[in-house]
């Protein structure tokens, strides 16, 4: 793999920083967009965006939470983008299901998804990227208490979705 | 819940490696070169054209000088730029410069002098308790400032919900949130929401020192200069004018050239309405007015109230009635009659007040509770 420019990064190279947060970026645009081929259209661009943007950031954790913004709004734009809904066929808008090896693992991811996105994105941070609500707060631009009312009522939502399975406590 | 399960479905969001190939390259290529903002002036012209374009340029520059040249010598071709002004028809309320004392107690820095401030921050302990967390706010965030607002600061101010508004001066990013965040983690996540603005406070207060020093120095523009200070609100300053003066709005044009930093006002003091009538009616003594056609009673001249005098009645008999109060009567009222016992049998309200009274028989306490109550009662 060729060495990316170190434009971004502030002591990282590009290619750490993308090594190091893909799955991260990845995984939030798949739990917002819900397929695979918008997800991967948001991963670029916000690997794109930070290249471009030239940010050094003091502390890892705010890249890692200018990322995490960053990729909720490259969600909201390309989801939401009128343009796209114009341009693209509806044959083509057929979104092919997210499939994970095992049944109950697509139990779980479809349930996640029949959730509102004002639940399901805050327990995406919360169960599967261990954010506090803090974070969580700051990556929504929602307060901590509205993070913890949202995860209170998705977590039972899901519970009942799930009846009752996979949930530990 | 289920933590290995959580794991397992994590590993597999992952993106592929098409994707990540694809990623590689597009940052592989060469960042295309950004458009370079024309800048005002022929010397901006010069620099920012390529040498491939350098003779057109100067050919450019030398039309441009003619056409200055002409613009020179062009009969009422000396006409000054003025500043925008709104006529206010009410006349100016607030910025009055005899207030100012009472401006430094409004809890913002508006810069030296000058006048009165809108939309200013509530006083520290002051009597507006709904806002205090916003006013909290708003200090954990001066905290991190240091003598001088960063270039990014526009100002802030408390907005309905006692929420902190603070105002970001726009970038050319507008996806880049990191001041947002920044400003979020300085006030602990307080209440605290976003807005544009054009200019930075330390913009507005540089305008507002030149306007200082423009009262102090300029006595044309001291005698029009009414009030001014800086509205963190809206952005800008606002400045009244008692009267719209070519020279000050000359100056004001110059200061701001884009028109839409400095809002000016021009209008008349508040002061009483004189289009009333003046009061013309005569007062007499006491106060009490003179009606139309009428004479006013002179002082000394008032008449003496002369009080009535009965003549059959005197001071020893004034307290007798005159007419005697009937006596009552001195036998008692007869037996009222007793009210006829109203038929319950057929009302459910009466079933059920009995029904509850009655003991369960299947109960032998409270049966013979009952009992015993219903012999001593007898």
């Amino acid at each position: 793999m060729k060495i990316l420019p170190q434009r971004a990064g502030g002591g990282m190279e590009m290619e750490q920083v993308i090594d190091r947060y893909q799955d991260m970026v990845y995984g939030l645009a798949l739990a917002k967009t819900g397929n695979r081929a918008d997800a991967d259209d948001v991963f670029q661009e916000v690997f794109l965006a930070y290249y471009q943007s030239g940010k050094a950031f003091r502390e890892e954790e705010h890249r890692k939470a200018w990322l995490l913004r960053t990729t909720v709004n490259q969600c909201r734009r390309i989801v939401g983008s009128t343009w796209r809904k114009k341009t693209v066929p509806l044959s083509e808008r057929e979104e092919i299901p997210v499939l994970f090896r095992e049944p109950e693992e697509n139990e779980v991811w479809q349930a996640m998804q029949g959730l509102a996105e004002d639940y399901r994105l805050p327990l995406y941070l919360f169960y599967f990227q261990e954010l506090s609500a803090q974070e969580i707060a700051k990556v929504l631009s929602i307060r901590p208490g509205a993070v913890r009312m949202r995860l209170s009522r998705g977590r039972e939502q899901l519970r009942q979705a799930l009846k009752g399975a996979y949930f530990d406590e | 819940m289920n933590k290995k399960l959580i794991e397992s479905m994590r590993a597999q969001m992952t993106p592929g490696a098409e994707v990540r190939a694809a990623l590689d390259a597009k940052l592989s290529e060469p960042v295309s070169q950004q458009s370079v903002r024309w800048r005002r002036g022929s010397a901006g012209l010069l620099t920012n054209w390529s040498g491939t374009a350098v003779s057109f340029s100067c050919g450019a520059v030398a039309v441009c000088a003619a056409l200055l040249l002409c613009a020179y010598f062009w009969p009422g071709s000396d006409q000054v730029s003025l500043h925008s002004y709104t006529v206010m028809e009410s006349g100016i309320a607030g910025y009055i410069t005899e207030n100012t004392a009472a401006i430094p107690e409004s809890g913002l820095d508006t810069g030296a002098g000058g006048g009165a401030f809108i939309g200013a921050l509530p006083p520290k302990g002051g009597d507006v308790p709904v806002q205090e967390q916003a006013a909290e706010a708003y200090q954990k965030l001066m905290e991190h400032f240091g003598d001088d607002y960063p270039a990014w600061y526009g100002g802030a101010y408390i907005s309905e919900g006692d929420l902190l508004t603070v105002l970001l001066v726009e970038s050319e990013d507008p996806g880049d949130k990191t001041l947002e965040l920044q400003v979020l983690e300085w006030t602990d996540d307080g209440r605290v929401g976003f807005s544009t603005a054009k200019y930075s406070l330390t913009h507005l207060k540089g305008l507002m020192e030149q306007l200082n020093e423009l009262s102090e120095q300029n006595a044309a523009c001291r005698e029009y200069m009414e009030g001014w200070g800086i509205d963190e609100e809206s952005n800008r300053i606002e400045l009244s004018l008692t009267e719209a003066n070519e020279k000050v709005l000359s100056i004001l044009s110059e200061l701001d050239p884009e028109d839409d930093a400095i809002y000016v006002k021009v209008g008349q003091r508040a002061s009483a309405d004189l289009s009333e009538d003046p009061v013309s009616h005569t007062v007499q003594p006491g106060g009490a007015v003179v009606p139309e056609g009428k004479e006013p009673i002179l002082e000394g001249k008032e008449p003496i109230a002369i009080e009535p005098w009965v003549d059959d009645v005197d001071g020893a008999h004034y307290d007798i009635l005159p007419a005697e109060v009937e006596d009552l009567p001195e036998k008692k009222p007869g037996k009222v009659q007793s009210v006829p016992e109203e038929d319950m049998s057929a009302s459910e309200c009466f079933e059920i007040a009995t029904s509850s009274c009655v003991p369960d028989a299947s109960v032998p306490n409270q049966r013979d509770s009952f009992l015993e109550g219903g012999e001593d009662g007898i």
